[in-house]
């Protein structure tokens, strides 16, 4: 469990920094700002407490967000989006299934791909749109926020698959 | 009350994600007003060494281009240099010496932390108040503006870069004989800014060099801004949508010029009177 935990920590520091080096400096366009680093939230057992999973997301936002002179925008994505899963793992999925999740199996005990992909693009859809909505900070870009979180999520998962299917090959 | 502690407990989980929003978006909203320092920033000394640590890195990759630009910027100068003018009339001669007062005083910055990627994009640089740096000050890349100060520390100073959405300055185009209009940035493409308030009739096309304008306080006057990149016109309005490639890369950004206009305050007491004599 230890060593899980270490191997868990060690890997959402990697995804922090890596955010903050090389994809933050990345220029996709305008439309397109990937955030991967979500996928450590994603990567928590259900079992976790959830105040300590609320205060983990919101201190990693805090953390980006010094580092890049936004304000509050990761925290507040952050939180938001520790939250959602939250309600969505305790609302909407099989309470036994719970039980089995631990930081080895990351994927959760989904019927089928099709609806983890769901569960993760909604999410992931909720964060960005937070996030964008405190950078663009005006209600007359609502669209334009709407557009940039779609393209973003979809450019997120993407990433996020490949640093799942990287971290799994070792 | 057993009411109210039962409602607490009930919800902890919520009030506690809400005050957590609530302290988030009031960073960003004290952000926005960027009159006023905020929290967390990159004045601290932890986040600027990691800064530094990353744009350590960076700047060797960015190495060739930096030198490029400040041969370039060489170049320029020494082409102004005196030397190099024949005097038209020996009558008329004009002798460029150091007896005038001093407007614009430059010191050399190095970049700390930058982004390019928000709508309100800022620029960290390694002098402070203890150096001379004050608020307002312009700051100036080797190719063009790069932004204002709008906060300082002891050893660092926070800089509003001109890519970000609450950067205003003032432009002319000696080319259309052009001094009016406004240059900000509409938050899209961090190498195109937008030249706001041309009326149409002005004979402006790509290709002319827009400089900051004398009318400006803060910039000194003809410092690239860039080059005018596109004429659009939107129909029915009277104005030209223009856009301007920035004579800065802000992505390769690594070494400034803060600029300060000795004579600021003075500037500043006659505004301050002459708004307070309405």
């Amino acid at each position: 469990m230890a060593i899980d935990l270490l191997r868990y920590l060690l890997g959402a520091l990697a995804l922090i920094v890596l955010q903050f080096f090389l994809i933050q400096e990345i220029n996709l366009g305008t439309w397109i700002k990937p955030m991967p680093y979500i996928l450590f939230i994603f990567l928590l057992p259900f079992s976790f407490n959830r105040f300590l999973v609320l205060a983990a997301a919101f201190c990693a936002g805090l953390l980006l967000d010094a580092f890049s002179n936004s304000g509050g925008m990761h925290a507040a994505a952050c939180a938001t989006l520790a939250f959602a899963k939250i309600w969505v793992d305790n609302k909407l999925l099989d309470p036994d299934a719970i039980q089995l999740q631990g930081f080895r199996y990351l994927t959760p005990d989904f019927k089928s791909f099709r609806h983890y992909a769901v569960y993760i693009l909604a999410l992931t859809f909720l964060h960005h749109w937070v996030y964008f909505t405190l950078d663009y900070f005006s209600l007359s870009n609502f669209f334009l926020v709407l557009l940039v979180s779609l393209m973003s999520t979809l450019a997120t998962c993407l990433l996020m698959l490949l640093f799942k299917l990287t971290a799994n090959i070792r | 009350m057993v009411f109210l502690l039962r409602l607490i407990r009930k919800n902890l989980f919520l009030m506690v994600y809400l005050l957590l929003m609530l302290f988030s978006i009031l960073q960003v909203a004290r952000f926005n007003i960027y009159q006023q320092s905020y929290f967390f920033n990159t004045s601290s000394s932890f986040v600027n060494g990691t800064s530094r640590m990353k744009t350590d890195i960076a700047d060797y990759f960015k190495l060739s281009d930096v030198n490029k630009a400040l041969a370039e910027e060489n170049k320029r100068l020494r082409e102004e240099l005196s030397a190099n003018f024949l005097a038209g009339d020996s009558a008329r001669l004009i002798v460029k010496d150091s007896q005038g007062r001093k407007k614009y005083s430059y010191m050399t910055a190095s970049v700390v932390q930058f982004t390019t990627h928000l709508q309100n994009n800022f620029i960290t640089i390694d002098k402070g108040s203890l150096d001379g740096v004050r608020k307002d000050m312009a700051v100036l890349s080797p190719s063009g503006i790069a932004g204002i100060v709008i906060d300082v520390s002891d050893h660092f100073s926070l800089v509003l870069s001109a890519i970000n959405t609450q950067f205003k300055a003032t432009p002319m185009i000696p080319a259309a004989n052009f001094r009016d209009g406004s240059i900000s940035w509409n938050g899209k493409d961090p190498s195109l800014i937008q030249l706001n308030g041309v009326s149409r009739f002005e004979k402006i096309s790509p290709g002319m060099d827009v400089l900051t304008s004398n009318y400006s306080v803060k910039f000194p006057p003809g410092i690239p801004i860039g080059k005018i990149y596109a004429v659009n016109k939107t129909g029915g309005s009277s104005f030209f949508d223009i856009e301007v490639k920035l004579a800065t890369d802000f992505r390769k950004l690594s070494h400034v010029y803060v600029v300060s206009y000795n004579y600021a305050k003075q500037v500043d007491t006659l505004n301050r009177r002459a708004t307070r004599g309405n």
